[in-house]
């Protein structure tokens, strides 16, 4: 990877755990390592329960890890504490899946977008308003659309609201967790387009969590594939979708096919304290040291994408 | 497999179903006037955004619906027999045995205090009591289609609660439950829209093989378009409330009719070919208390002209199997 552009985010062996009613602890985000570029979209794909918004809600500090460093432009803010990171806030945004909870129902759209101007102290009454109605703007919404509140909105609409709000503070990053997921397909295009152009033009990076491949290749220029906590396959789109590597990689862009879906049982991941991969218990070409051996990311033979598997970098 | 059944009746003829919701003072029509049919071992699906109708229309064919509802039709006849006319215990015992329903959220179709054996029990119970199931070993079919599901070890996880499984595993066992039945008509209500792309793939496979080895008619609704050319022999577009074009599902694929047809699988395509930009279908759907007047599509279509605003579109027949609503055809 080019080492000529200083990462925008950077992150190392980061793990996030939340304590167990039984007690222990369970690591949600297990070891990751990967780097965001200014102005780049990462897509991080895998299933529901996989880790995706927990290491998207840490990189944004709603979580704090238990251990691993996280970098942002070149600071430590895995550790600092709520006053210290409040700069830092205004740099990274969020936007959800559900827009109709994303808002406060009896707040106006205008004022919604209006907040964090105010609460970063980015300008007078006027200006603020000034800015609002541009940003509005930006995202397709028209003059009409000022003071209404979220129910008298549709649920695209609402959503090109809350890109404006992300966008109002001029962030560094965004994170859209399955941000399209939730709407209309026939809306899901222009929400799509949206993004692109908001990203051309503000040159923001974008964290984009989906379990949709299709709207991933669609939108990212780099890929991350998550299974169990664990980051098992990143790269390029375009190298991850013509030859991916990891067998679970593997297994999920399979679906894209027209015929693919055999119907293996799905055993559940070897448990997190066997040491070893977590894989193996689905993995066709699991061997006996699997069960030994935590496989850790590195190159494929070719040097394209980043995989933990040690027989998948040459497949 | 038995010979092709061109000329059999079909198991589910439907003819101008309309279902209205009572809010306040105002009806809300929800679902329009559709005319479906399904024969046996077919999988039709239905498509549509959400406020659709689509997931109205399935529960209007169930008598699902909560009071305030109002379906009315010329005919909603199943295997023969008028469905609007009966009443509820007559309802209630099609439903279970020869009528089954797959909804969306698993978690919400179990009783979350029971173990998932009594709900097999319950199910094997309530398939006993068809006619023609008698000296059948439900049990040992219910197990069966556990494991073809995907369940190596059924008997691990009868002793379980609800909340024990996780999603991808509560659907498989609500859909093994469900096949275990052996329904005459299934009716999935985007039975894969929570679960992750393998478990979703694994789960289409699964219907098809429902389909294959029952024979049973399934309506698979859905809003990804995608999805249902993989499985279903023949596709109804739903826009807000009405069926707007219907065929079979690879010439709707491949040479769509209604403008909003082929906007959907565009967008499909483009997705898949990473443009630049993908064609947007502009604004979104009407609500279902301002509908304009014309054609629903209208306000959104690249193609409309002055009379379109005006008179609701015909529904043109293009082929014996194939139909759709709008004036370009007319």
């Amino acid at each position: 990877m080019a080492e000529s552009n200083k990462p925008l985010i950077a992150v190392a062996n980061l793990v996030v755990s939340f304590a167990q009613s039984g007690g222990g602890a369970f690591r949600a985000v297990d070891d990751v390592s990967l780097t965001i570029a200014p102005g780049e979209v990462l897509g991080i794909v895998g299933e529901s329960g996989s880790g995706k918004t927990t290491l998207a809600k840490t990189i944004l500090r709603l979580y704090k890890p238990a251990s691993g460093t996280l970098i942002f432009d070149g600071r430590d803010i895995g550790t600092l504490g709520e006053g210290a990171l409040r700069p830092i806030r205004r740099q990274m945004q969020m936007v959800f899946q559900d827009p109709l909870s994303s808002f406060n129902p009896r707040v106006r759209i205008d004022d919604a977008v209006a907040l964090p101007l105010r609460l970063h102290g980015r300008g007078s009454a006027d200006e603020i308003s000034c800015k609002v109605s541009a940003l509005l703007s930006q995202v397709g919404l028209g003059p009409q659309f000022i003071g209404r509140y979220p129910h008298e909105m549709s649920g695209g609409q609402l959503q090109r609201v809350a890109i404006a709000r992300a966008l109002a503070v001029e962030p560094r990053l965004i994170v859209a967790d399955e941000a399209v997921s939730k709407l209309d397909v026939s809306v899901r295009a222009q929400i799509l387009n949206l993004l692109r152009d908001v990203q051309a033009s503000t040159g923001v990076a974008l964290l984009f969590i989906t379990h949709d491949l299709r709207v991933a290749r669609y939108l990212c220029d780099r890929i991350g594939v998550m299974f169990f906590g664990r980051l098992v396959e990143i790269g390029a789109t375009e190298d991850v979708f013509a030859r991916p590597r990891h067998p679970y990689t593997r297994a999920l862009l399979s679906t894209l096919d027209d015929d693919g879906g055999e119907l293996a049982a799905l055993e559940p991941p070897a448990p997190a304290s066997s040491g070893g991969c977590r894989y193996r218990s689905r993995c066709p070409i699991a061997k006996v040291d699997c069960a030994q051996h935590r496989p850790e990311l590195q190159p494929s033979t070719d040097g394209k994408q980043q995989v933990a598997c040690p027989y998948a970098l040459s497949s | 497999m038995s010979a092709a059944v061109v000329n059999e009746a079909p198991l589910l003829m439907v003819r101008n179903l309309s279902t209205r919701f009572r809010m306040g003072s105002v009806d809300m029509m929800a679902v329009r006037g559709i005319d479906l049919e399904i024969q046996r071992r077919e999988v039709l699906g239905i498509i549509g955004e959400s406020g659709s109708g689509k997931s109205v229309t399935g529960l209007s064919l169930l008598g699902l619906l909560p009071a305030h509802a109002t379906v009315t039709a010329d005919h909603l006849s199943f295997a023969g027999r008028e469905l609007l006319p009966l009443g509820e215990e007559d309802f209630r015992r099609l439903r279970g045995t020869h009528l089954a329903m797959v909804f969306q959220d698993p978690v919400g179709a179990f009783n979350p205090a029971k173990s998932i054996g009594w709900h097999l029990d319950r199910i094997i119970a309530r398939a006993a009591t068809r006619e023609d199931r008698q000296g059948i070993d439900l049990t040992q079919s219910a197990h069966r289609w556990l494991t073809d599901v995907g369940i190596a070890h059924p008997e691990r996880i009868l002793p379980l609660y609800p909340h024990q499984l996780s999603g991808g595993m509560l659907q498989r066992t609500l859909i093994a439950l469900s096949a275990a039945l052996q329904p005459d008509l299934l009716i999935a209500d985007e039975p894969t829209t929570n679960l992750d792309n393998i478990v979703e793939r694994q789960i289409i496979g699964l219907f098809r093989r429902l389909k294959d080895k029952l024979g049973s008619a399934i309506i698979f609704i859905t809003h990804d378009i995608s999805l249902a050319v993989g499985l279903c022999d023949r596709i109804a577009v739903m826009y807000a409330g009405e069926i707007v074009e219907t065929g079979p599902a690879e010439v709707l694929f491949k040479s769509p009719t209604h403008p909003y047809t082929a906007g959907l699988i565009e967008t499909s395509r483009q997705l898949d070919e990473r443009v630049g930009r993908l064609k947007e279908i502009p604004g979104e759907l009407p609500s279902g208390l301002h509908r304009p007047d014309g054609c629903l599509f209208a306000p959104r279509c690249g193609y409309v002209t002055d009379a379109c605003r005006t008179s609701p579109p015909p529904n043109v027949t293009l082929a014996p199997n194939h139909s759709v609503r709008c004036i370009r055809h007319g």
